[in-house]
C-alpha cells in the first residue's frame, strides 16, 4: 500500500469539531426532551488516496459521522471541507455538485438497491442525474464499470433479487464508482457477507484504489477487516474519536484503554492462543443520550482515576501522527 | 474424552425442504456427536446446513416445507426424530436447550424477565411459583446481571443486547440441561460484549458440565471455545478434527480456503505483516436444490480433478481422529 504522506497540500477531507445531535421528542406535542449526542465534536482529516478506517461499537456514532459527511443527516455544528470547500452551508444545488466527489457504499446490499429497476439502469441513473452521460454512451460506460467490478455486462438487465449478496455489493460499488468520486464512504460494506465472499470484496476495494487512486473512509466494527484495508485507523467511542494512528502503530502500540480492550476482545483464529481471562471489558456502552461526564470511557475503564470522572481528557498528539484522548498517557 | 458415550449423537441426518425450485437438501447425511462437558463447534457459511442441523435436533424445523427425512438423533437411548410430540416438548428447554442469535426476537416482549425464566421451571421441574422466582433470581446472579432482584420485574426492551443474551442463557440453563445448543449466540453483539458472553458460556459449562454445540461462522470464536470442530459445506460435513489439529493441519480445501480468506490481525501484532491481498475462494456456494454429482466444492477448488466432479468424496480418517471428505491428498 504505497501512500506518499509527505504531500500535504489541501487535505481531501477536513472535518472540524463536527457535532450531529438528534432531538428526542416525547409526548403529544412532540416536545424535545433530550438529545442523542451521536457525533459530539469530531476532528479528522484525510489525504488523497488514503484509506481511513473508522471503528467502534454500535452506538459509537461511526455511521452517523459517515452520513454527516455526505450530509445525508444534517450536522448540528462544525465544519466539513472537501478539497478545501466548506460544504455544511451549501444549498441543495451546490451540494448536488459536491456529492459527485463523495459517494457512499452501504452495508446492506439488499435494501440499498431498488428491486424494480434493472441493475444496469441503477448505475446508469447516477450518470444521467449528474449529466455525465445518457443513452448509449451511459450504457457503454456502465458496461466498463460492470466488468471492472467483476460482473458480466450481460447481467445489466437483471434485477437486484437475482444476485447473491457479494454480487449486490459489487453493484453498490459500481454505482459509487460510476461518478469517479475522490472519496468513497463505505459503511460496513462487508459485514453482511460470508467470509469467502468478504475476501473477494475486500480485494476489489483494494484493487480499485490502486487503479483509480480514490480515498476510502471505511467504517466497520471488524478490526481485522479494517486492518487489512486501511492506512490509518480512528477509534470512536460515544461520539468522540479516542485514538487515531497509522495502522501498524495502532495495532502494535495502542494507547487508549478502550482501543486496547477492543483489540484484546477479538477472538484470534488460533487455538494455541487462548484468551486472557482479564481481557473482558465490563458493562455496556452507555447511552449516547446521556454520556458520562469527564472521560466518556471512565465507566468501563479498568484504569479510571478521580480526574477521569471529572475532566474531559484532551485529544493530543502523543507521538508523531499518533493521537489519543486519555489522562493517563 | 473419546472413550465415553456421547450425550447426543446425530447419525446420517437428512433434513430437506420442498421449494418451488425443487428439493433443498439443507442437511444431507450429517453425523456428529458431543460428549458431556465438551464444546463442539459446527462451522460454515450461510446455507451450509449448520443451523438446520442444530434445529433438527429439537425438531424445530417448520413442516411444511421442511422435514427430517432420514437418519437419527440419539439422546439417552431415544431417537429424537421418532419420539412423540409430548416427549420432545419435555426434552426441549429441559434436557436440551437452545440459544439463538437474536435475543430480542427470542424473548417475549410482553412478559417480565422473571416470568420468562421461571416458566420452564414450573412447567418442567414442577417448582412452586415462589421456588421458581427464587431460582430465577439465582440464575440472573449466575449470568452476572447486576441488580438481579430489580430485573425480575423488568422487560426485555429495557435491556441491552448483551444483557438479553445473558437472560437467554439464564433461561436455557435454568433446568440444568445436558446439552446446550448455541446458534450464533454472539453474532449480533459487539466484540467487547461477545468476549463477555463467550467467557460466561465457558465458565458456566465448567461449573455445570454441560455439553455445548456452538454453531458459528466465525473461526475466531471456534478457536476460542471449541474442543472439537465440524466443518460443513453445502449440507454435508467436509471435515472433523480436534480444534488444534484443524487449525494446525486443515485437510479439506474448503477449510484451508476459509482460514486463508480471513484477515489476520495476529500477523500485524507479531510483526509478520499483512498480506497485500486476501486469498479468495472463487465463486459461490452451488444451489442446494441442484447439487453437482461429485464434490459440491469442486467448482471452487483449486485441487479439483475430474474424479472430484463425478464422484462424491468419502468421509475418511486422514490421520488419527482427523476426518475429511476429499479425494485429494492435501499437505500443508
Amino acid at each position: 500500500m504505497p501512500l506518499d504522506q509527505s504531500k500535504s497540500s489541501t487535505p481531501l477531507l477536513e472535518v472540524k469539531d463536527l457535532k450531529t445531535h438528534f432531538p428526542i421528542r416525547q409526548g403529544v406535542f412532540s416536545r424535545v426532551s433530550g438529545h442523542v449526542y451521536a457525533v459530539d465534536g469530531v476532528t479528522i482529516s484525510m489525504q488523497d488516496g488514503e484509506t481511513l478506517g473508522l471503528v467502534g461499537e454500535s452506538g459509537s456514532g461511526k455511521s452517523t459521522l459517515g452520513k454527516s459527511i455526505m450530509r445525508l443527516v444534517e450536522p448540528t455544528s462544525g465544519e466539513i471541507k472537501i478539497s478545501g470547500t466548506e460544504i455544511t452551508g451549501l444549498n441543495k444545488q451546490d451540494m448536488f455538485v459536491h456529492r459527485r466527489q463523495v459517494q457512499m457504499v452501504f452495508q446492506d446490499p439488499y435494501s440499498s438497491l431498488n428491486p424494480r429497476i434493472p441493475v444496469g439502469k441503477i448505475v446508469a441513473e447516477a450518470l444521467q442525474i449528474h449529466g455525465i452521460a445518457t443513452g448509449k454512451e451511459a450504457e457503454n460506460m456502465v458496461k466498463d464499470i460492470f466488468e471492472r467490478v467483476g460482473l458480466r455486462p450481460s447481467q445489466m438487465r437483471n434485477y437486484a433479487n437475482e444476485f447473491s449478496g457479494g454480487q449486490r455489493q459489487r453493484i453498490g460499488i459500481a454505482r459509487a464508482l460510476a461518478l469517479n468520486p475522490k472519496l468513497i464512504i463505505a459503511d460496513e460494506p462487508v459485514s453482511a457477507l460470508d467470509v469467502s465472499v468478504q475476501a473477494q470484496v475486500i480485494n476489489l476495494f483494494m484493487d480499485l484504489q490502486q487503479e483509480y487512486g480514490m480515498s476510502y473512509l471505511f467504517i466497520a466494527h471488524d478490526l481485522a477487516v479494517v486492518a487489512q484495508i486501511c492506512h490509518r485507523i480512528a477509534v470512536m467511542y460515544l461520539g468522540k474519536i479516542v485514538e487515531i494512528a497509522n495502522r501498524d502503530e495502532l495495532f502494535k502500540s495502542p494507547l487508549h484503554p478502550y482501543t486496547r480492550a477492543l483489540l484484546s476482545s477479538i477472538p484470534i483464529p488460533n487455538p494455541e492462543i487462548r484468551p486472557a481471562e482479564d481481557r473482558v471489558l465490563h458493562g455496556d456502552i452507555p447511552s449516547p443520550s446521556n454520556p458520562p461526564k469527564g472521560c466518556r470511557f471512565h465507566t468501563r475503564c479498568p484504569l479510571a482515576e478521580d480526574r477521569c470522572r471529572i475532566d474531559e481528557p484532551e485529544f493530543k498528539e502523543v507521538s508523531p501522527r499518533h493521537w489519543a484522548a486519555c489522562h493517563l498517557i | 474424552m473419546d472413550a465415553r458415550t456421547p450425550v447426543l449423537e446425530l447419525k446420517n441426518l437428512e433434513t430437506h425442504f420442498e421449494t418451488r425450485d425443487g428439493t433443498v437438501r439443507a442437511v444431507d447425511g450429517v453425523s456428529y456427536s458431543v460428549n458431556a462437558g465438551e464444546t463442539l463447534a459446527v462451522v460454515g457459511e450461510s446455507g451450509c446446513g449448520k443451523s438446520v442441523s442444530s434445529l433438527s435436533i429439537l425438531r424445530l424445523i417448520p413442516n411444511p416445507p421442511g422435514k427430517i427425512v432420514g437418519g437419527s438423533v440419539m439422546f439417552g437411548g431415544e431417537d429424537l426424530t421418532q419420539v412423540s410430540e409430548e416427549r420432545i416438548r419435555v426434552i426441549r428447554g429441559n434436557e436440551i436447550s437452545m440459544i439463538f442469535q437474536e435475543p430480542m426476537t427470542s424473548l417475549n416482549p410482553m412478559m417480565t424477565i422473571g416470568k420468562q425464566i421461571s416458566e420452564p421451571l414450573t412447567q418442567h421441574l414442577g417448582l412452586s411459583k415462589k421456588e421458581a422466582a427464587n431460582r430465577a433470581q439465582e440464575m440472573l446472579d449466575l449470568v452476572q446481571i447486576p441488580d438481579s432482584k430489580k430485573w425480575l420485574s423488568g422487560y426485555p426492551h429495557e435491556m441491552s443486547g448483551g444483557m438479553r443474551q445473558r437472560v437467554m442463557i439464564a433461561i436455557a440453563l435454568a433446568c440444568d440441561p445436558k446439552v446446550l445448543i448455541a446458534d450464533e449466540p454472539t453474532t449480533a453483539l459487539d466484540v467487547t460484549i461477545q468476549a463477555q458472553i463467550l467467557l460466561l458460556i465457558r465458565e458456566l459449562q465448567k461449573k455445570m458440565g454441560t455439553a455445548v454445540i456452538m454453531v458459528t461462522h466465525d473461526l475466531g470464536v471456534v478457536a476460542e471455545v471449541a474442543n472439537r470442530v465440524v466443518v460443513m459445506y453445502a449440507g454435508r460435513k467436509v471435515e472433523e478434527a480436534s480444534v488444534k489439529d484443524l487449525f494446525a493441519n486443515p485437510q479439506h480445501p474448503y477449510t484451508i480456503g476459509l482460514m486463508t480468506a480471513i484477515p489476520r490481525l495476529d500477523k500485524i501484532t507479531n510483526g509478520d505483516g499483512l498480506n497485500e491481498r486476501l486469498t479468495e475462494i472463487p465463486g459461490v456456494v452451488p444451489p442446494l436444490y441442484n447439487l453437482p454429482a461429485g464434490c459440491a466444492f469442486a467448482d471452487r477448488c483449486s485441487f479439483a480433478t475430474d474424479k472430484c466432479r463425478t464422484d462424491k468424496p468419502v468421509f475418511e480418517e486422514k490421520s488419527p481422529n482427523h476426518w475429511a471428505a476429499c479425494w485429494q491428498e492435501i499437505s500443508n
